[in-house]
């Protein structure tokens, strides 16, 4: 690398100074970029959108856009050239492709290292410098040390401006359309209700479009991580200081040239020395002085802060801070209460073994109450809480203390004392109590008679259970509703099946036997 | 058929050959013919709303069959004016007399297809007939034919251009009644149909029998009508109406019209399942065709996607059985 031919004025900048270079590098140098840039870029998507099969070429711009490592080697071969004030022609461009393609790391760039977020910035290691294996490794690791952070948000910035174009092209177009056909079809984008041939002209506008937002952006980028890879380096190997020093020294020898400028060059030599000063030219110098006069080293030392004083030289800043009012005496009260270091370590040794205590109480109490815990831990899997069982329904008291202890023989005898509906409504209550208390049906106040049979069977499924509840409720419903009495006949088999009903109810399996009277009875 | 009065159970197994019989035409959409049979049985009106093609006019022109009743269509469209729906007068010049030309609302069966597509001076024609079955032309009242009923359809997709029926108008409905796409097996079965050895795409009504005559209908509504409605039952429909007057997002509850048109649709409905009383669930099972165009949603509920369904079965969560 001849430094002596680089174009840009190296210098140390900070980081987005240089990532400004970069930009106006691309600019100053548009030229030279874009032709080969364009011929690049748009003929790979039309190869990609050609070799596509029909029903993908919709992802035409996502190929487009993981192939970009690709694109990056050619556009840094293009920039690196420029930097040092070499024109490459569109034809010297792509005949170096190859070579690019081959030497320059591309298939892992294109894989594994496809989604890094400092890809502009660690291209240069690949390609410039053509390190690979452990010292490519320790490279990246020390030029990433003070400029990583940077790579990475130029990257997340270049993204973001590649959407942002992006997105302003299409809302160009949207303003531009007279029809609201590209509206409709920007917004039916997000119920995909568009005809096939909508997306096809979609999918085109797309390709076009995020193709011109990498055509736009990725050179900026490029260069821009290019720019900062460079200070970098000059902040590493201090390229500044040595260009400083060859120029100088090229002065210096063309000032040697020139007979009549011997003394002038002489003057300046020691007018450099004088502005950097070492021992050795010092020594080297002796007897040579700008002033006639020798002054003592005190008037000197006065006339040396003289001059510093300038503001050229001075280099004083006004910085403006909150500042304690009191500051001394907090620091007195602060150091006034200063703990003992031996109690310090005594409550720390404390606080250490009550934390061990705690833990292992913690671990003793994880595993005594592991059952629990895990049940909180399957929400899914609890059953429900059950509802509270309610005590009237239908204005009927159900609870088991308020039912007789044989309920079949108690309506019977209501029955055949002639107040048929205080007989039907006593084994319906007997029933309700049933399916509420021990079927745990969730009858709620608004269930109606209809409800209540429905979600029973739900419960009960269909069997002898839900037969009588069926016939019950009928019964129920004739003389509550009806004020018809049902026939004897239809009746006393209700009063039998009471029994079934109840006893049925105890052999199942998901049921517990209760201790009120009417279920002892039966 | 015989015009005697009927029993109960005759007048329940002929409501369900009726049924049976619209079935044939009408594939699937059972809750529809059942809830329009409760309308008829119970000699009220239905506004029926569903998109187009789903059999609507079918429906009518095969109950009118089964029913051996007269049937008429009125395509409401902006330009319909009242007289073209309740008829006018006109001077006979060679009589030297004013005949009266009657409209298309004498008739048994009226469909008006599409009847917020007219404005509401021509929807307040059918007020009067719905209401008292008669219309006044040049100030002398006509009746029209019994059993009479209205089936009015809506489409809900297409609102531009229409005009909302007013709530006056609304209370005259018994029912709304939403008509819904069929099943895969019901289109299936429908398009075989209505494709077998048929020209157009009309289903042939000839294959359909005649069931009972109008005056049947007639008994049938009385016995509807005779049906037993406990104290306690009637209890239950008021407060189910009187709930969505204060239901919190409901901006308006229903009349007592509404209460009235839940225990005339609860009879039809325990006449339909062959029983001579009604009970709560008679009132469940109609309270939403009943009450679903009588209540109007606040707007926030509205726009956060309720219907009138969803407000009234909380209504009917809330509000506690008969306790008799």
């Amino acid at each position: 690398m001849n430094l002596d031919s680089i174009t840009a004025n190296i210098r140390l900048r900070s980081p987005w100074e240089a990532t400004d270079l970069g930009f106006a590098m691309v600019q100053h140098n548009a030229r030279w970029i874009f032709p080969a840039w364009t011929l690049l870029l748009f003929s790979t998507a039309l190869i990609v959108w050609l070799i596509l099969p029909a029903d993908y070429q919709e992802y035409t711009p996502w190929v487009v856009w993981w192939l970009k490592p690709w694109y990056d080697r050619v556009l840094l071969h293009i920039l690196s050239h420029q930097m040092f004030d070499q024109r490459l022609s569109t034809a010297d461009i792509f005949s170096a492709m190859p070579r690019l393609f081959l030497r320059t790391g591309l298939p892992g760039a294109l894989l594994w290292r496809r989604p890094s977020f400092s890809r502009g910035f660690n291209l240069p290691i690949w390609q410039l410098e053509q390190l690979r294996g452990k010292a490519r490794s320790e490279r990246q690791n020390l030029l990433h040390l003070q400029a990583h952070s940077h790579a990475v948000w130029l990257t997340i910035g270049c993204i973001l401006l590649e959407l942002v174009v992006i997105f302003s092209l299409y809302a160009l177009i949207v303003l531009l359309d007279p029809t609201d056909g590209s509206w409709d079809y920007l917004s039916s984008a997000f119920t995909n209700t568009f005809d096939e041939e909508t997306r096809y002209w979609g999918s085109i506008i797309y390709i076009a479009l995020s193709t011109t937002a990498t055509w736009l952006i990725e050179p900026l980028y490029i260069a821009a991580s290019f720019s900062l890879y460079l200070n970098r380096r000059t902040q590493l190997e201090a390229w500044d200081i040595e260009l400083a020093f060859r120029n100088m020294g090229e002065r210096l020898r063309a000032l040697a040239q020139a007979p009549l400028a011997i003394l002038l060059a002489v003057f300046l030599l020691a007018g450099s020395h004088a502005l950097f000063p070492s021992p050795v030219s010092a020594a080297e110098s002796k007897g040579e002085y700008l002033a006639e006069e020798r002054l003592p080293p005190e008037d000197s030392a006065d006339q040396i802060e003289a001059v510093m004083q300038l503001d050229e030289l001075s280099n004083m800043r006004t910085v403006k801070r909150w500042e304690r009012i009191k500051p001394e005496e907090e620091e007195d009260e602060r150091k006034s209460f200063t703990i003992p270091e031996a109690l310090q370590l005594l409550f720390a040794n404390i606080t250490k073994i009550l934390l061990w205590v705690s833990l292992i109480i913690l671990a003793v109490m994880l595993f005594v109450y592991r059952e629990r815990l895990l049940a909180m831990l399957k929400p899914l899997q609890r059953k429900p809480q059950p509802q509270a069982v309610p005590d009237t329904l239908f204005g009927m008291d159900i609870r088991p203390e308020s039912l007789p202890d044989d309920i079949a023989t108690a309506s019977r005898r209501l029955w055949e004392a002639g107040q048929h509906r205080e007989a039907l409504s006593l084994l319906y209550r007997g029933a309700l109590m049933h399916l509420t208390r021990h079927d745990r049906v969730p009858v709620q106040d608004s269930h109606t008679e209809g409800d209540i049979l429905h979600l029973a069977r739900e419960y009960l499924g269909s069997g002898q259970r839900i037969a009588w509840l069926t016939a019950v409720t009928l019964a129920w419903q004739e003389v509550a509703y009806a004020h018809r009495t049902p026939p004897g006949e239809r009746v006393e088999p209700l009063f039998e099946g009471w029994i079934g009903f109840a006893l049925r109810l105890r052999s199942g399996t998901d049921v517990q036997p209760t201790t009120s009277a009417g279920d002892m009875q039966a | 058929m015989t015009t005697s009065s009927l029993t109960l159970e005759q007048a329940s197994t002929l409501a369900e050959r009726i049924r049976l019989e619209i079935g044939k035409a009408l594939i699937g959409q059972q809750q529809v013919v059942r809830e329009t049979l409760i309308a008829l049985l119970a000699g009220g009106h239905v506004l029926i709303e569903g998109v187009p093609g789903l059999g609507k006019t079918l429906l009518v022109r095969a109950l009118a069959h089964t029913i051996s009743g007269q049937f008429a269509r009125i395509q409401f469209t902006p330009d319909l004016m009242p007289a073209d729906i309740s008829g006018h007068v006109l001077f006979d010049m060679q009589n030297q007399t004013f005949n009266v030309r009657k409209g298309p609302v004498f008739t048994h069966l009226l469909l008006a297809d599409e009847i917020n597509r007219a404005p509401a001076k021509t929807q307040s024609a059918l007020l009067e007939v719905m209401q008292e079955q008669q219309v006044t032309i040049e100030g002398r009242a006509y009746p029209v034919p019994l059993p009479f009923m209205t089936l009015a359809t809506q489409n809900p997709l297409e609102q531009e251009g229409t005009y909302p029926l007013p709530e006056a108008q609304l209370d005259r409905f018994l029912l709304k009644v939403f008509i819904e796409y069929p099943t895969l097996e019901e289109e299936a079965e429908m398009v075989t149909i209505v494709t077998d050895q048929q020209i157009g795409d009309r289903f042939n009504l000839a294959s359909l029998q005649a069931i009972a005559a109008p005056e049947q209908i007639m008994e049938m509504q009385k016995a509807a009508a005779n049906i037993a409605v406990d104290v306690a039952v009637l209890d239950y429909a008021v407060r189910i109406t009187r709930a969505t007057r204060q239901w919190q997002g409901l901006r308006f509850g229903a009349g007592p019209r509404g209460s009235i048109a839940l225990i005339r649709a609860a009879r039809a409905n325990a006449l339909l399942e062959g029983r001579d009383f009604v009970h709560p669930d008679d009132i469940k099972q109609v309270c939403l065709p009943v009450l679903r165009h009588r209540v109007s949603l606040a707007p926030e509920m509205e726009l956060e996607g309720y219907t009138a369904d969803h407000l009234l079965k909380a209504v009917l969560e809330k509000t506690e059985a008969p306790r008799t």
